[in-house]
Formats: C-alpha cells, sequence, structure tokens
C-alpha cells in the first residue's frame, strides 16, 4: 500500500466517524424535539419554501435548540462529500499525481457548479 | 479476474460502453425518478467487466458525491425540512453501514443473488407503477 493509498483509508476512516457525528447530532435533534412538540408531522400541511438562512434566524429566536440541532447534523452531513473530495484533490496535488489531481479538481468544480446552479434554480 | 485472499486483479475494459451506459443511467433515472444504482452497477458489472463488489462501491461513491451538490442545494434553499429528513438519513446511515460491513463479508456470488433478487423487485414495482397509469 503506498503512502497515498493509506492517506486515502485515514481519510475515508475518519470521515466514516463523521457521518456517525452527524448521526448522533441528528438523533439528539429528533429525539429533543419528538420529547418537545410530539409528532412534528403534524406541522407539514402546507408546504411553504422558506430559505434556510430565514428558517435558522426563526428557529434561534425561537431557542429551539433540537431544530438548529438537526440543521447542523444535515449541514455537516451534506458537507462530508465536498470535504472528501477536496482532502483528495490537495493530496493529489500534494503527492504530484496531476492527472488525478486533475480529475478530482474536475469534480470539485462540477459539485460547485451544479450547488450553485440548484440554488439559482 | 485473477484472485486470492488478499488481492484480486482485474482490467477496466469497454471504457466507451461504460461511458455511453452511464449516460442513459442518468436520463433513465432521472425520467423515472428511481435511483441510478442499479444501472450504474450493471453497466460496471456487465460492460466494464468490473468486480461486483468494486461496481458496488463505486456506484456508491458516484451517488454520494453527485447527489451531494443537489442535497446542498435543496438544504440551502430550504427544500429539506429536518422532521423528515432525520428520520430518513439516521436509518440510511445506520443502513449503510451495516450494508458495507456485510459486503465486506459475503462473497461475491451471494451478492450477485441478492442484485438479482432486488433488480426482479424493483422491475415488478415499476411495471406496477406503469399498469396502474
Amino acid at each position: 500500500m503506498n503512502q497515498i493509498q493509506s492517506t486515502e483509508l485515514k481519510i475515508s476512516k475518519f470521515l466514516s466517524f463523521s457521518v456517525f457525528i452527524c448521526g448522533g447530532l441528528i438523533l439528539c435533534g429528533w429525539i429533543l424535539k419528538l420529547k418537545m412538540t410530539g409528532n412534528p408531522f403534524f406541522t407539514f400541511e402546507i408546504y411553504d419554501r422558506i430559505p434556510l438562512k430565514d428558517l435558522l434566524v426563526f428557529h434561534f429566536e425561537k431557542n429551539d435548540w433540537p431544530q438548529l440541532l438537526s440543521y447542523l447534523g444535515l449541514c455537516c452531513l451534506i458537507t462530508i462529500p465536498f470535504v472528501r473530495v477536496f482532502i483528495m484533490t490537495f493530496l493529489y496535488f500534494k503527492s504530484k499525481e496531476l492527472i488525478l489531481a486533475l480529475v478530482s479538481t474536475f469534480v470539485l468544480i462540477g459539485l460547485f457548479l451544479g450547488l450553485a446552479l440548484g440554488i439559482q434554480s | 479476474m485473477k484472485e486470492n485472499k488478499e488481492i484480486s486483479t482485474y482490467h477496466v475494459e469497454n471504457l466507451p460502453v461504460g461511458l455511453i451506459s452511464m449516460y442513459f443511467a442518468g436520463i433513465l433515472s432521472a425520467l423515472l425518478g428511481i435511483g441510478s444504482g442499479i444501472f450504474k452497477v450493471i453497466a460496471m458489472d456487465g460492460a466494464m467487466k468490473l468486480p461486483l463488489k468494486v461496481s458496488s462501491a463505486t456506484s456508491n461513491f458516484m451517488i454520494g458525491v453527485t447527489a451531494a451538490a443537489s442535497a446542498g442545494a435543496y438544504f440551502l434553499r430550504g427544500d429539506i425540512r429536518p422532521e423528515i429528513a432525520s428520520p430518513v438519513a439516521l436509518g440510511i446511515i445506520m443502513g449503510s453501514w451495516m450494508g458495507s460491513k456485510i459486503m465486506m463479508k459475503l462473497p461475491t456470488s451471494q451478492i450477485r443473488k441478492i442484485f438479482v433478487i432486488v433488480l426482479f423487485i424493483v422491475s415488478i414495482q415499476m411495471i406496477l407503477k406503469g399498469l396502474k397509469t
């Protein structure tokens, strides 16, 4: 096993651990929310799209920490693939694996482009 | 494929066919609203002659990375509600962790059988959905 493979294995293990941390945050938020409000599905009667920023401000003002905890867990969970590709890109550039570095840079650009286009649409 | 207990060697074949298959997998998954993992695994396993475990792991990685972009956009737009997403995410975290552990232990032939059963169920479900509409 070369250096890149061993580092990649370490990153994978770290990110797998991060997934469980995110799961823990989501679980705590969800259980606390269930305890506080009972069945949260009763609140879903009308679909109303509110931007995340406004939702966070709303829950922060209401001191709705369980909901904010769930948001934190979900945010970290969504960020993990970005972090994975970013670290790999950095690692490939560092070890001068130029083809792999370019491929992972291309994937990273695609990810951010997809995110930007998704927000705009 | 040459195989022993520690190292398996394999060669990627028919890369253009794999590329075209992925293109159609993307179209079909967007069109039918089902996960493209099934098509990806078929393309990698069948056309590109990758081992099933490699196909499955690569498909998982591809789905995870590409889904992150759209999930991030939905999240920032406020479409993801923690009340609904939390139990789903928790179930998937536990299920995928168990699945990856089981995949490491199960022989490829067993995984192939499971894959065939899943394909059969999905096909039946799609046919029934098609007949209903």
